[in-house]
């Protein structure tokens, strides 16, 4: 379980106020908000990527917010992270990019990595592009590339930051019922920050709306669409 | 008008001040996760051959070529300042010792520094706008670990093979040019260069081409992983890294002077 408490963050100005809430085990959250709304930022500081001003970050009771380099990195174990851009390594085959994890932190054989690794690109519909870097990759086999390696190490949570913006509606499509697929089949407790609405309905068991900074909402679907709110009420309109 | 000009310069200096100190403790950070790392050599023994070898074996012909130059001018210009005075067989001696203690390690360090240092950059710099080491980082893994080590012991590994290569092409091409112009014929030069050679001269110029490559590589590391955003942001990275890796060249040069040859 991840517990998010009064966090704060400022850059120039606060980005970040009071924000709590908590993502239980097997659940698909989705923090939703427009873009600049700090979701990003959110999803960082929840990874020990940047550090808050205040508050904390729990997983499974132990806060990452205070946690030297080693602590983090077992906890990091945990994670798998897809980001925005994909940010597959441009100097390594695809095949490279997901054995990294598993090459860095757990001592395995060749042959055991190569199951693995080869396991993970079948799930996401990637075998036999193994041997590709990813400049030779569309956009949305980089994104199955960068989920491939984030769930190589059978993490425990897999955070999606913006998994369809900059794809075409049918690639999004296609990376949509892939994050539930793997969802339901591996049963990680997955997170997303989106402004994409479609997908929010569609894979989402607990909503979190942020603005203005701050958290307005948590809740399912259904009741977020009870919501009154003018800035809310604008996601269905769309 | 005088006091706004006071404010101007004193703001400048200030702002000078302030990224020196930034750029001193990034430095001693960098250092510190270098050395933190060292015990990871052997399981990146693959990525630190092929830094040699990119740092190394690819900038070969830059340096030959370079080190060829700096001969020939070495021998001219040592022969015009003392021709009248000394006998010609000091202008090989001179020659040598110039190439061996200062312009064989600091020229190639310069060169070298414009080519890698900057590609340090542009390369770590395009990886942090790209999320690259963010993606690292969440994975567990060091990026001074993974990309700062193998890189700066590629560099002091590499430097001073390529160093040596140039003092022998600088003398040696130095001897040429003594001999065609007619300053001195090869054996006088070669006699000449032969006459004062103290080991140490030439271990203390590779010791301080051990330093560059180290200045170089980090220097390189430094701007490239705090490369701001955008593409600006790393081109600005890669100019940062030449300042600051010729800068540190010429410091290390007056210090390690001091200490090897003081």
């Amino acid at each position: 379980m991840i517990k998010v408490e009064n966090i704060y963050k400022k850059f120039s100005e606060w980005v970040l106020e009071d924000v709590n809430f908590d993502v239980k085990k097997g659940e698909f959250v989705i923090i939703l908000g427009r873009s600049g709304a700090g979701k990003s930022v959110l999803f960082k500081i929840m990874v020990g990527l940047l550090k808050p001003e205040r508050g904390r970050v729990l997983y499974d009771d132990f806060n990452i917010v205070d946690a030297n380099e080693k602590e983090l990195i077992n906890i990091r174990k945990k994670i798998g992270f897809v980001f925005q851009g994909s940010a597959l390594f441009d100097s390594m085959t695809l095949f490279e990019n997901v054995a990294l994890p598993l090459v860095e932190h757990y001592k395995l054989t060749k042959k055991e990595i190569e199951r693995k690794v080869l396991a993970s690109l079948e799930a996401v519909d990637l075998r036999g592009y193994e041997k590709l870097y990813p400049s030779e990759l569309s956009g949305g086999m980089k994104k199955r590339g960068a989920i491939a390696r984030a769930i190589v190490a059978n993490p425990e949570y897999i955070f999606y930051d913006e998994p369809t913006t900059g794809l075409d509606p049918d690639t999004a499509e296609k990376i949509m019922n892939l994050t539930k697929r793997l969802w339901r089949e591996m049963n990680i407790t997955s997170l997303a920050v989106t402004h994409d609405f479609h997908f929010t309905k569609n894979v989402a068991t607990k909503i979190i709306w942020l603005y203005n900074k701050k958290v307005r909402f948590i809740g399912t679907i259904e009741e977020f669409k009870k919501i009154e709110h003018k800035e809310a009420r604008a996601y269905f309109i769309e | 008008m005088l006091l706004l000009l006071q404010a101007e310069v004193i703001s400048l200096f200030k702002n000078f001040l302030l990224s020196f100190v930034y750029i001193l403790s990034d430095l001693f950070y960098t250092t510190y996760e270098f050395f933190v790392s060292f015990k990871y050599v052997r399981k990146y023994f693959k990525e630190i051959i092929s830094q040699i070898e990119h740092i190394g074996a690819n900038s070969l012909l830059l340096v030959i070529f370079t080190s060829s130059f700096v001969g020939m001018v070495a021998t001219v210009q040592t022969a015009y300042q003392i021709r009248e005075y000394v006998p010609v067989i000091y202008i090989g001696s001179g020659v040598a010792k110039a190439i061996m203690i200062e312009l064989g390690p600091v020229i190639t360090g310069l060169v070298v520094a414009g080519r890698i240092s900057s590609g340090i950059a542009a390369e770590l710099g395009s990886m942090a706008i790209t999320e690259q080491i963010d993606a690292l980082r969440v994975m567990g893994i060091s990026p001074y670990r993974f990309l700062v080590m193998p890189r700066v012991i590629g560099g002091i590994v590499s430097l001073p093979l390529l160093t040596a290569i140039g003092i022998a092409v600088a003398i040696f091409s130095g001897m040429l040019v003594a001999n065609f112009t007619g300053i001195a014929n090869y054996l006088v030069f070669s006699r000449g260069a032969k006459m004062f050679f103290l080991p140490k001269d030439l271990f203390g110029g590779l010791l301080k081409a051990a330093f560059f490559g180290y200045a170089l590589t980090i220097s390189g590391s430094i701007t490239g992983l705090s490369s701001e955003r955008g593409a600006e942001g790393v081109g600005k990275a890669t100019t940062k890294a030449v300042v600051l890796s010729s800068i540190l060249i010429l410091m290390l040069d007056y210090i390690l002077g001091i200490i090897i040859f003081g």
